[in-house]
């Protein structure tokens, strides 16, 4: 097991918004956290990464455990955070967001922190071309891209992924998911946090839902793509694209 | 109604106190620092309307200050003008100079405005030192006269105090009655966030030109305090960019926002140090400490402090029960029971005329120096209809949107809304026309209720000006309960009814998104411009915003959308427009631009579009 989080609860002031959530992560795998605004599943990824502090609970990473260590302490031990919004350092160059990516690697070789910058490249081709732009003039597409090789420049083992498609085009939401199973595929395991959560458990191997900051439903992707109670409350997509077309056809010859 | 009259309690305790504190106090000295502090607190409550409510930081209020006491002093003692005479001269004076200090600088914000200010403080205490022919130069104006009532003179401090008393009393009351009216709000909308007080329909450059106006009157009244109680004597190191500093101290450790909070401020910093002589030499030290103490352990302000603590909450509920807010929600809420929950307030029942053209857009382009990130777009949105403006990141969609809201000036074309010419206009009078818009990151004015929103959203559809917002006449109390009833519904339709007294920014993300809808739909548009409404909703979030756009569409309002979730555009949509690299590359109904290769290639992708047609 690479990540085991144990029973952690997590407040924010007088609320509590982590109410004993335990989940674990394999070695290789792509796993799903996923369920409505304010689930807690952004709070269980600031609690995972240090920079929200459990009350309860213990996080082990590799055997070792984390809890209560600070953030930078975390990224050095090898898990990489890619936050939702992107986050990217809009006045830096491309190249010079990606090497920051690299820091908590002080005592690397600087060959190995150069094979990683050409795995980025390669893929995403367009990080290469645009290496020498700012961080602002990217599109959304693009930022999106550079905070997620951002990421992998960190050498990480364990990549966390909050919301990657947000606000992206579908064409684009497409390639994220395809990278990271691409990503996935070299060797990087991928905790993934989606809103978006068909096209999630289409590439993950295992999932895990939240609602009000517990864990209600746990199973591998291909069981929770078939769940009934999925369906109705998070894969709705389907059924509801349906009814509301015909909707708006019957209602057509009206206006 | 025994609870209004138990609210009468606090304002007799008070009117006693203030009566009493002369009998209390016996010695001239001390009198003097009441009468000082309370022209500080007038001034500092004057801060507070520009920088409490506004949100515009100033580093000229001393010099406002000054320019009041001047301005009577001068009045009375080389013009011999009455005294109160030279009172309404010095709040009109200074207010002038509010205004000159306003306009060049409504186009800074943060510290370069701060920056500004304090060279318009340090040009005026110049002006002071070196017109001597007219202030005396750095000598000062001696033997101001004091104030007469009949044949009375109110030359002891004790006396002086009464009318400094009223003053205050008569100011705050003014100050309080502002933040709770159509003028308080547009001003802390400009506070929270300005590109949406704009095109909430707040006109953010008159307002922002008020709010240093007031807020020099404010202080010049407060100068004319100074200048004839006290030594009845003036010179301009009084009115120094130090004093700026210590009233901006005491209006931020009062409490920003908190018109009580000003005066607290003002008396505690006035009257501590007088309280610390007895620590000799290092009393100043003691006064530094203490201020930083404050700033640091209750960051915001004595008043923040008062406010969190339990028995101020009962006090506030209690108070709160019998307020106007309430009684008007209260009695807005019965109306609504009494018309049995039908719509009223925002549908436009004549739905004729749907199909023909609303928003008609020619050659639309928008150039950011060698960007052109609008590039030549045609297109027109029918009435009745939901229209959806899809296309990559980067294509232009907001850029579009934004200038069909007046944030962005067109570099070239033309727009058209229901027939009438609006290219170019300012956010507010775009609003005024009829079009209501919401943000891709959602911009509420965060620190303000759920009410105060929906309130504001009505600005461009209500009138009450400064004074009767002050004075509260009939009809300004007849249009509050108006807009109060309408919130309401807004908020019933979006499902946020109950949660009217919470902060906007406590809401959890999605109820935020409904909220910034409700704020749009109280406009009264003609077309509602949603940018990405579905943008971190799932599925049944989403499912319940669709339910939401056909109500909206079917209460006689246009939709013009962006958004990048397929399942919602292709299925509200009567018509979608596509953009790439900020040229329109398709139209129509869902379904010929679903099947459009170009379409597919740029934006759609294979999944979506083999899953919609399957679906088909």
């Amino acid at each position: 097991m690479m990540l085991d989080v144990k029973e952690i609860e997590t407040w924010y002031g007088a609320i509590q918004a982590l109410k004993g959530i335990s989940l674990d992560v394999n070695q290789g795998e792509i796993v799903s956290l996923l369920g409505a605004n304010g689930a807690g599943k952004s709070t269980t990824i600031k609690t995972i990464t240090g920079l929200l502090a459990p009350a309860k609970g213990r996080i082990e990473f590799m055997g070792q455990v984390i809890t209560g260590k600070e953030p930078e302490d975390i990224a050095e031990i090898g898990i990489a955070c890619v936050p939702e919004g992107r986050r990217i350092f809009p006045g830096l160059t491309v190249l010079d967001n990606l090497m920051l990516g690299a820091t908590p690697r002080e005592n690397a070789p600087q060959a190995d922190i150069q094979k990683d910058l050409g795995r980025v490249y390669e893929i995403f081709p367009q990080l290469k071309e645009s290496r020498k732009r700012l961080g602002w003039t990217l599109s959304g597409g693009q930022q999106q891209m550079l905070a997620i090789g951002r990421g992998l420049m960190s050498g990480s083992k364990l990549l966390l992924l909050d919301e990657p498609s947000l606000g992206l085009a579908p064409v684009l939401v497409q390639e994220v998911f395809r990278v990271i199973k691409e990503i996935n595929g070299m060797g990087t395991t991928i905790l993934l946090v989606e809103q978006n959560a068909r096209m999630a458990l289409l590439i993950t191997h295992r999932g895990f839902v939240l609602e009000t900051g517990k864990v209600m439903l746990t199973d591998t992707a291909a069981n929770l793509l078939s769940n009934e109670e999925m369906k109705a409350h998070y894969l709705g997509a389907h059924a509801h694209v349906k009814e509301a077309r015909q909707r708006r056809r019957s209602e057509r010859g009206r206006v | 109604m025994t609870t209004r009259l138990n609210r009468l309690l606090v304002p007799a305790v008070l009117v006693v106190a203030v009566l009493i504190l002369p009998r209390l106090v016996t010695s001239n000295y001390w009198m003097n620092l009441i009468n000082l502090s309370i022209s500080l607190a007038v001034a500092c409550l004057g801060l507070n309307i520009v920088l409490g409510y506004a949100g515009q930081l100033s580093l000229a209020q001393a010099a406002f200050w000054g320019v009041g006491a001047y301005t009577s002093a001068i009045l009375t003692t080389q013009f011999g003008l009455p005294v109160w005479a030279g009172m309404f001269a010095a709040f009109f004076v200074a207010a002038f100079f509010g205004i000159l200090l306003g306009i060049p600088t409504l186009k800074l914000s943060g510290h370069y405005l701060a920056m500004a200010t304090i060279g318009f403080g340090i040009i005026l205490q110049l002006i002071l030192v070196n017109a001597i022919w007219l202030t005396k130069g750095s000598d000062g104006i001696t033997q101001i006269p004091s104030p007469w009532i009949g044949s009375f003179e109110l030359k002891a401090p004790g006396d002086f105090y009464y009318v400094a008393a009223v003053s205050l009393i008569l100011f705050t009351w003014g100050a309080i009655h502002l933040k709770d009216s159509r003028v308080g709000r547009a001003l802390m909308a400009i506070r929270e966030n300005e590109m949406a007080a704009g095109t909430a329909g707040v006109d953010t450059t008159y307002y922002k030109i008020l709010a240093f106006t007031l807020s020099a009157g404010y202080a010049g009244f407060g100068g004319w305090l100074f200048a004839h109680s006290c030594s009845h004597y003036i010179s301009p190191d009084t009115f120094s960019f130090e004093q700026s500093v210590i009233m901006l101290v005491m209006a931020v450790l009062g409490g920003n926002g908190s018109a009580i909070g000003s005066i607290v401020g003002a008396t505690l910093l006035t009257l501590l140090p007088e309280m610390l002589r007895f620590l000799k030499d290092s009393y100043m030290m003691f006064y530094a400490a203490g201020i930083v103490a404050i700033m640091i352990f209750m960051p915001s302000g004595i008043a923040g402090l008062v406010k969190s603590m339990p028995v101020s909450l009962r006090l506030r509920a209690w108070w709160n029960a019998g307020s106007t807010a309430a009684r008007q929600v209260a009695s807005a809420a019965a109306a609504r029971e009494n018309s049995g929950g039908k719509p009223n307030a925002f549908s436009i029942e004549d739905c004729t005329g749907s199909g023909e053209v609303l928003l008609s857009v020619k050659g639309l382009a928008k150039h950011f120096g060698g960007l052109k990130a609008v590039d030549g777009v045609d297109m027109e949105v029918r009435r009745g209809e939901i229209q959806a403006l899809i296309g990559p990141n980067g294509s232009g969609k907001t850029t579009i949107l934004n200038m069909l809201s007046g944030l962005y000036v067109p570099t070239s074309g033309e727009i058209a809304l229901d027939g009438a010419v609006v290219t170019g206009q300012k956010p507010h009078v775009i609003t005024a026309h009829g079009v209501a818009r919401t943000f891709q990151n959602i911009r509420l004015f965060g620190e303000l209720t759920v009410l105060d929103n929906v309130l504001i959203g009505q600005h461009s559809r209500s009138k009450a000006g400064l004074v009767a917002g002050i004075f509260r006449p009939g009809s300004q109390r007849t249009e509050e309960a108006a807009l109060r009833l309408k919130a309401l519904e807004a908020l019933e339709f979006v499902g946020l009814r109950g949660k009217e007294f919470a902060e906007a920014k406590s809401l959890p993300y999605g109820r935020q998104r409904v909220l910034e809808l409700a704020r749009a739909l109280v406009s009264d548009p003609k077309l509602l411009l949603l940018d990405e409404p579905a943008a971190g909703l799932n599925a049944a979030e989403t499912e319940a915003l669709v339910e939401l756009l056909f109500q909206i569409r079917d209460r006689g309002i246009t939709i013009l959308l962006v958004e990048h979730d397929m399942s919602l555009v292709m299925n509200v949509s009567d018509h979608i427009t596509v953009l790439n690299f900020g040229k329109k590359i398709a139209e129509g109904s869902a379904d010929e631009v679903e099947h459009n290769q170009e379409v597919i290639d740029a934006y759609l992708g294979m999944e979506v579009a083999t899953e919609v047609s399957n679906d088909a």
